[in-house]
C-alpha cells in the first residue's frame, strides 16, 4: 500500500528526469554527437564558436578546432587537450632553453581579439614561416595543431601549446612604409615657429636683466 | 587662512609648466631620432610634428612671465600636480596618431600609465608597433620613473630658480645631499649607470634567446628601463614570458628589487655605508613583509590544484610575487592563469603585496614600506604607553639614515597617506563593480592603478567605459604623487575659483 501511494510521486520524478534529459540533449554542443562525416560538412558550431574535427584523429580523442582567444581564456577543461588554432606568427623564433632542436613562436589571433599564445615546436617545423609579424612585416599565417597546456608540466607551469603539426596557410609579406617629404612639412613649419619663439624669449629675458 | 591664487601666481605657474612642456618636446626627440635612423618615416614625421607642437606650446606658456620669481610652496604644488597631467596630454598625441589606440582617451590612459610607471597597457596590436613608438613608451617610463622635476632640475631647466618645494612636491621626501640640484643629478647618474649595466646583460641574454642584434639591443634597453623604473611596459604583448628565458627572469627579479630601493639608501651603499642600509626601517620592514607574504603565498598556491610543482612555483610564483611587490607588473604567467590557475588565496595575497609597494624615495609605487614600518612602530608605541606608568614618557625610535625619534607628525603623515590609498582602492573598486565587473577583479584593478603596479586582469582594456577610464587615470595620477600634492592643488584651485566673499577668512 505504501508503495502504491508513492507511485505517483515516482512517476512525476521519472517524467522530470526525462524532461531534464531531453533539455540537456537539446542544449548540448552538437559537436559532442559528431559522426564520421567529412570535416567540411561537420563543422557544427556552438555559440562559443568551438568546433571539432573528428576525422583527423585515429583514436577516439577530439581535436578542438578552436581560436587563440578561446585558449587565452581557457579554464582547466581545455588543459591537456588536443587543439588546432590559426594565427599570425609574430616577433621572432625564440630558442628553447637547453633544447637546441626546439623553439618558441608567438601566435597572434587573426580575429582581431589581440590574443597571443606561446607555441612550443621543433625548429624544423618553423622553417616554413617566411615572415614574423612586426612593424615592417605581416607574419605568416599558420595553422598549428597540438596539445594545449594550461599549466605545462614540462615548462614550469607556462600556458602553452605543444605543436605536433604546423602548416603555413598564408605567406607573410613586407610592409612598405614609403618616404613622403610632405608628411614632414607641418612638423618642420612648427619647429621653425617654436625655435623663433625660443629665441624671442631669450632676447626678451636678456632685455629685462 | 585659504590663500587664493592671484594672476601673478597663475603666470608663474604657467611659466614653469611651459618649461616642463619643453621637456616633453625633448622626450619626443628621442623616438624621432630613432625613427630617422631606422627609416620609420611615418613615426618620424609624427614625432617631429608633436615635438614641435610641444615646443611652441611650451614657449608660449613661458611668455606668461618672462622672469619669474622663485616658486613658493603653493605654486610648486600646483606646478607639479598639473605638470603630470599636462605632460600626459601632450604625450598622448603621438600615441593616438599611431593608430594603435581606439580613442584619444585610451592614448591618454596609456601616457598616464607610462609616465606614472604603472605600466598597465591598453594598446591594440602591440606586436606590430613601430620601434619609435615603443621607444617613446619607455622614454615616458624613464622620465616619469625618475620624476619630471628631477630630470628638469638635473638638466638645469629651471635656471637658478630651482626650488626644494618643487622637488618635495613630486613625492621625493628626502635629499641625498643637501643641495636639491645635486640630489637630482645623483639620482639621474645612479639610474643611468644601473640602466647601462642592466641593458648590457639583458642584450646578451636576448642575443642568446635568438633575437637579432638590433632587436636585442632595443629590447634589452627597454626591458632594463622598465624593470629599473618599476614600470611594467614591455615591447611584446606577452611581457617577460615572451623570452622564455630563466636567466632573464632571475636577472629581472634582481633589477626589480633594485628599483624598489630608496635612492637615499642606494646613496649610503654607494658611499660604502652598507650597515646603514641593513639597519634601516625600510629594509627591515621589507624583509619581514616579504618573508611573511612569501610563506602565505606559497601555502595559498599549493592549495590550488594545478600550480603545485616546485619548479613551477619557484619560477612563476616567486617572479610574480617580486613583480607585484616592486609594483613593476612584469608577467611570466598569462592573465588567464592569474584568474584560473592561481588559487583565490594566492590572488588575494598578490593584491595585498601590491598595496604596500617598495621603499619611499624609490621608483616603486604603493603605500610604501616606510609608512608600513612607521605605522607598526606607532602601534608598538601605543602598546608601550598603555603598559607604562602614567608618569612615564615613552620614546620609540627607528633607523632611517641615522637614528630618529618617532614623532606624532611622522605618524600622522604615514596614517594620512595610508588612509587615502585605502579610500582610493575602495572608490576604484566601487566604480568597477558599478559597471558589472566581478568584485575581486575590480578590487585588483583598482589596487593596480593606485599603486602604479600594472598587473591588470582585463577590466582595463581598449575602449573601456569612459568614466571608469577617467577614474583609473585619476587613480594612477594621485597614486604617483601620493595624494597630498594633488589634494592640495585641487583645494587651491577650488578656493581660487570660488567667488570672492564665499571663502571663509579668519
Amino acid at each position: 500500500m505504501k508503495a502504491l501511494r508513492k507511485a505517483p510521486s515516482l512517476l512525476a520524478s521519472l517524467v522530470t528526469v526525462m524532461v531534464a534529459g531531453a533539455f540537456a540533449l537539446g542544449v548540448c554542443p552538437t559537436w559532442a554527437w559528431a559522426e564520421d562525416t567529412p570535416f567540411s560538412q561537420n563543422l557544427a558550431t556552438t555559440d562559443g564558436g568551438n568546433r571539432v574535427n573528428p576525422s583527423q584523429m585515429p583514436d577516439s580523442s577530439f581535436l578542438y578546432d578552436t581560436s587563440i582567444m578561446e585558449l587565452s581564456q581557457a579554464d582547466s577543461y581545455l588543459n591537456n587537450q588536443r587543439v588546432q588554432v590559426v594565427g599570425e606568427a609574430v616577433g621572432e623564433r625564440i630558442n628553447a632553453e637547453f633544447d637546441p632542436d626546439n623553439c618558441w613562436i608567438s601566435l597572434k589571433s587573426t580575429d582581431g581579439s589581440d590574443s597571443v599564445i606561446a607555441v612550443y615546436t621543433s625548429k624544423s617545423l618553423t622553417e616554413a614561416i617566411d615572415h614574423y609579424g612586426s612593424y615592417n612585416a605581416t607574419g605568416s599565417t599558420v595553422q598549428v595543431s597540438g596539445t594545449f597546456y594550461l599549466v605545462c608540466p614540462q615548462h614550469e607551469g607556462v600556458s602553452d601549446l605543444h605543436a605536433d603539426a604546423l602548416n603555413v596557410i598564408a605567406l607573410g609579406a613586407d610592409r612598405v612604409h614609403g618616404f613622403h617629404f610632405e608628411a614632414f612639412l607641418p612638423g618642420i613649419a612648427l619647429l621653425i615657429v617654436g625655435l623663433v619663439l625660443f629665441w624671442m624669449f631669450r632676447r626678451m629675458r636678456e632685455g629685462q636683466r | 587662512m585659504w590663500q587664493r591664487l592671484n594672476l601673478y601666481d597663475l603666470r608663474v605657474i604657467g611659466h614653469y609648466l611651459g618649461v616642463l612642456v619643453l621637456l616633453c618636446s625633448a622626450m619626443m626627440a628621442v623616438p624621432f631620432v630613432l625613427a630617422l635612423v631606422l627609416g620609420e618615416w611615418e613615426p618620424a614625421s609624427r614625432y617631429l610634428f608633436c615635438a614641435s607642437i610641444a615646443l611652441v606650446a611650451g614657449n608660449l606658456l613661458r611668455f606668461l612671465q618672462i622672469e619669474p620669481s622663485r616658486l613658493n610652496k603653493q605654486q610648486a604644488l600646483v606646478v607639479t600636480g598639473l605638470a603630470w597631467i599636462v605632460m600626459a596630454l601632450f604625450c598622448a598625441i603621438p600615441l593616438y596618431f599611431s593608430g594603435h589606440y581606439i580613442s584619444y582617451l585610451d592614448s591618454l590612459y596609456e601616457s598616464v600609465s607610462g609616465l606614472t610607471t604603472t605600466g598597465a597597457s591598453i594598446i591594440v596590436d602591440l606586436d606590430h608597433l613601430s620601434n619609435a613608438d615603443n621607444m617613446f613608451r619607455f622614454t615616458m617610463h624613464l622620465v616619469g620613473g625618475l620624476g619630471f622635476i628631477v630630470i628638469a632640475l638635473s638638466l638645469g631647466m629651471f635656471r637658478g630658480h630651482s626650488s626644494a618645494a618643487l622637488y618635495i612636491s613630486e613625492a621625493h621626501s628626502e635629499h641625498v645631499v643637501p643641495n636639491v640640484v645635486q640630489t637630482a643629478r645623483f639620482i639621474v647618474r645612479v639610474s643611468a649607470a644601473v640602466i647601462a649595466c642592466v641593458t648590457l646583460v639583458t642584450i646578451i641574454i636576448c642575443l642568446f634567446a635568438g633575437l637579432d642584434p638590433l632587436r636585442a639591443i632595443l629590447h634589452g634597453l627597454w626591458i632594463s628601463i622598465s624593470g629599473y623604473t618599476t614600470g611594467g611596459f614591455t615591447p611584446t604583448s606577452q611581457s617577460i614570458l615572451y623570452y622564455h628565458s630563466l636567466p632573464l627572469e632571475l636577472f629581472m627579479i634582481l633589477v626589480m628589487f633594485l628599483g624598489s630601493i630608496s635612492f637615499v639608501l642606494i646613496s649610503e651603499i654607494w658611499h660604502g655605508r652598507t650597515l646603514v642600509f641593513f639597519r634601516d626601517i625600510e629594509t627591515r620592514t621589507a624583509v619581514l613583509w616579504i618573508s611573511m607574504i612569501t610563506a602565505v603565498f606559497t601555502i595559498a598556491m599549493c592549495s590550488g590544484s594545478m600550480f603545485t610543482e616546485l619548479p613551477a612555483l619557484l619560477r612563476r610564483g616567486f617572479f610574480m610575487l617580486v613583480s607585484a611587490f616592486s609594483t613593476t607588473g612584469f608577467q611570466v604567467v598569462t592573465t588567464n592563469q592569474l584568474l584560473t590557475v592561481f588559487s583565490s588565496g594566492a590572488f588575494v595575497i598578490l593584491m595585498l603585496i601590491m598595496t604596500m609597494g617598495g621603499d619611499a624615495g624609490s621608483t616603486a609605487g604603493g603605500i610604501k614600506l616606510f609608512r608600513l614600518g612607521i605605522i607598526f612602530k606607532s602601534f608598538v608605541s601605543t602598546v608601550k604607553e598603555v603598559l607604562s606608568p602614567s608618569s612615564a614618557r615613552v620614546v620609540v625610535s627607528y633607523n632611517h639614515v641615522g637614528r630618529r625619534i618617532l614623532t606624532p607628525e611622522v605618524v600622522r603623515e604615514a596614517m594620512t597617506v595610508f588612509v587615502l590609498f585605502i579610500v582610493s582602492y575602495i572608490v576604484g573598486t566601487m566604480v568597477g563593480v558599478a559597471y558589472g565587473n566581478d568584485a575581486t577583479m575590480a578590487l585588483s584593478e583598482s589596487i593596480s592603478m593606485t599603486s602604479n603596479v600594472g598587473l591588470i586582469v582585463g577590466i582595463a582594456s581598449p575602449g573601456m567605459e569612459f568614466s571608469l577610464e577617467i577614474v583609473y587615470i585619476i587613480q594612477m595620477w594621485v597614486g604617483r604623487l601620493e595624494f597630498i600634492t594633488i589634494l592640495a592643488m585641487v583645494v587651491k584651485i577650488f578656493v581660487s575659483a570660488w567667488p570672492h566673499g564665499k571663502v571663509a577668512k579668519r
